[in-house]
């Protein structure tokens, strides 16, 4: 559990995930940010016996010109080349499919998180807030996030600036 | 009065009566050692296990929360060393317990209530720590199959009811992510062993009884959300299954003598019957019930859904072997109640087979009103003050029901209050004079 995650942040390939943040609560495991993906829907007409919620499925990544994750295509079987996820297929619509990447939540200092929701939403409203992205290390299917990274900065060095 | 109290009576007693020449000396020592000495006796100091379990509960909790706060200075290698701490020392405690303090309650009992928690904060902190995606139902998953293994080791009660709270909040938060709930039955059908022996050691003591309220609690409420529902309203003849299995497993005991909290099973068997049979007297949760209405889409399951047939069948042929042995047992009174596991897939069967919904509400309200007449009857005729308050309580519960029912027309209300009102007076004469003649 511990060892595939640290191989992962060591040796995996970086991508970054269009974001944006809200502050959930988690009894146990403490507050974090919801990270609510551009990318968890993927346009496209799927076969349903393949693609039924919930089945494991590869997500084939690839960048954009902004150097941005994208989801070239979702395969039911690992590709042998380039960078893929496992993912779950979530709601299937006729002309598009949601998945379910496998880096949902952020957790950060019970004070952080709340504020970063607050701050994140104040910049965005005045306009040019430059747009939130995790940075996920990648390697063999699994993800890990490495940070979240808000107005070019880390999460918790963006709150700081703003303090 | 209790073995335990009884010993230590007589213990208190014995040196008068050596006093008084009614006994002698040694035919006082042959008494004592026959009996054991009562302070040696399982005389469990129950001010001392709740202090225990408490404490050990309050500390595992605010180790939780602790962790919870996310220490974002900690490094990762740190994070991770922090995390196993609790684990490391609960498992200390523990190892310590069975080593030097096995037979004791208190110490088994708090090792267990700080182990569970420490175990749901270990796993707690590497999820926070690595981001770890997941909702909460996952996290019960994993937190309850490494509690699991702890209620036998330590054979500890609190593990096992925090074991029968958690399988319970998972399939309730599971529910929502569509996914069907058959990995519901293994993770109840894993402590099923535990709670068999317990229960078989001692029924009615009270860490027998505990582990009957929580794992009866857990079922009701589980039952409902693991049904895959692909056939409308097969939770009611489930559910009578159910509760009347429970209240014929409980008449295998004599429990004539205990009070109500002590036969879990009965208790709760028996209340919960007569509550689902007071719900049905309405006609709404008949309606559009059946195979007729099946639904096995793509939403649902089909396996889970002919699952959910196998848990009825399951339910109806562990009733029939209670009823067989009920009747053997020469308790057929108990059938009253029992009767329903029967009688309510029958219903069930008549209203999807394209019968009006009305007429199954007729029938239970039949069923309430025969139910509190003959509990009435009886309480009156062996002079039981609870059976008879039983009866009026389920009489007047049907009584209000009906009178705000607004699905009856006045006039059909109005008649039949009457009717029975002229019934209930006529049944008091006839007792009166009766009396009258008796004495």
């Amino acid at each position: 559990m511990i060892h595939k995650r640290e191989s992962t942040l060591h040796h995996g390939e970086i991508y970054r995930f269009k974001t944006a943040p809200v502050d959930p609560y988690d009894a146990f495991r403490g507050r974090y940010v919801a990270l609510n993906y551009e990318e968890s829907t993927v346009a496209g007409t799927w076969p349903r016996e393949d693609f039924r919620r919930g089945r494991v499925v590869f997500a084939v990544l690839g960048t954009d010109e902004e150097g941005f994750a994208v989801i070239e295509n979702l395969v039911t079987a690992p590709p042998e080349e380039g960078d893929f996820l496992r993912v779950r297929v979530g709601y299937v619509y006729s002309d598009r499919i949601r998945i379910e990447l496998p880096f949902d939540r952020f957790y950060m200092d019970e004070f952080s998180a709340p504020e970063a929701e607050r701050e994140f939403l104040r910049a965005n409203r005045n306009g040019g807030a430059e747009p939130a992205h995790v940075v996920a290390r990648v390697r063999r299917g699994f993800g890990v996030i490495e940070d979240l990274i808000v107005g070019g900065q880390p999460v918790a060095e963006w709150l700081e600036g703003r303090r | 009065m209790k073995r335990e109290d009884g010993i230590r009576w007589l213990h208190g007693q014995l040196p008068g009566l050596v006093e008084a020449g009614v006994l002698s000396e040694d035919g006082a020592e042959n008494l004592r050692s026959h009996y054991g000495d009562a302070k040696g006796r399982s005389s469990v100091p129950l001010a001392l296990l709740f202090l225990g379990v408490f404490g050990a509960l309050l500390i595992g909790s605010g180790i939780v929360m602790l962790f919870a706060h996310n220490w974002e200075a900690m490094t990762r290698p740190v994070r991770v060393f922090v995390s196993f701490l609790p684990l490391a020392l609960a498992q200390a405690i523990s190892g310590w317990t069975l080593w030097k303090h096995r037979d004791s309650t208190t110490w088994l009992e708090s090792a267990g209530s700080f182990h569970t928690l420490s175990v749901g904060a270990s796993i707690a902190l590497v999820a926070q720590t690595y981001h770890m995606p997941g909702s909460f139902d996952s996290f019960l998953l994993t937190w309850m199959l490494l509690v699991l293994p702890m209620v036998y080791l330590l054979q500890a009660i609190v593990p096992l009811l925090v074991y029968f709270a958690g399988i319970t909040a998972w399939a309730g938060y599971h529910q929502s992510s569509g996914d069907h709930l058959l990995l519901f039955w293994p993770l109840a059908a894993a402590v099923a062993p535990f709670v068999w022996s317990t229960i078989r050691a001692a029924p009615f003591a009270p860490r027998s009884v505990l582990v009957q309220w929580g794992g009866i609690l857990a079922l009701t409420c589980a039952l409902g959300m693991v049904l895959e529902k692909g056939f409308p309203g097969l939770w009611i003849p489930v559910y009578a299954a159910f509760f009347a299995t429970l209240y014929l497993a409980g008449g295998l005991v004599d429990g004539r003598e205990r009070s109500f909290w002590q036969q879990p099973a009965r208790g709760f068997g028996g209340v919960g019957a007569v509550v689902l049979v007071f719900v049905l007297s309405w006609s709404w949760p008949w309606e559009e019930i059946g195979w007729p209405h099946a639904r096995l889409g793509t939403r649902y399951d089909p396996l889970a859904s002919w699952w959910d047939g196998a848990i009825l069948l399951a339910l109806l042929t562990t009733a029939v072997v209670l009823a067989v042995s009920t009747i053997r047992r020469r308790r057929a009174g108990d059938l009253v109640v029992g009767s329903l596991a029967f009688l309510m897939p029958a219903v069930y069967a008549i209203v999807a087979a394209g019968v009006d919904p009305e007429l199954a509400a007729l029938l239970m309200n039949a069923y309430l009103l025969a139910l509190s007449v003959a509990l009435v009857v009886r309480g009156v005729r062996e002079v039981r003050l609870r059976t008879f308050n039983g009866g009026m309580v389920i009489f007047s519960a049907l009584v209000v029901a009906r009178f705000f029912d607004s699905e009856i027309s006045f006039i059909g209300k109005g008649l039949a209050f009457i009717a029975l009102g002229v019934a209930f007076l006529v049944c008091n004469i006839i007792l009166a004079r009766r009396k009258e003649k008796a004495s």
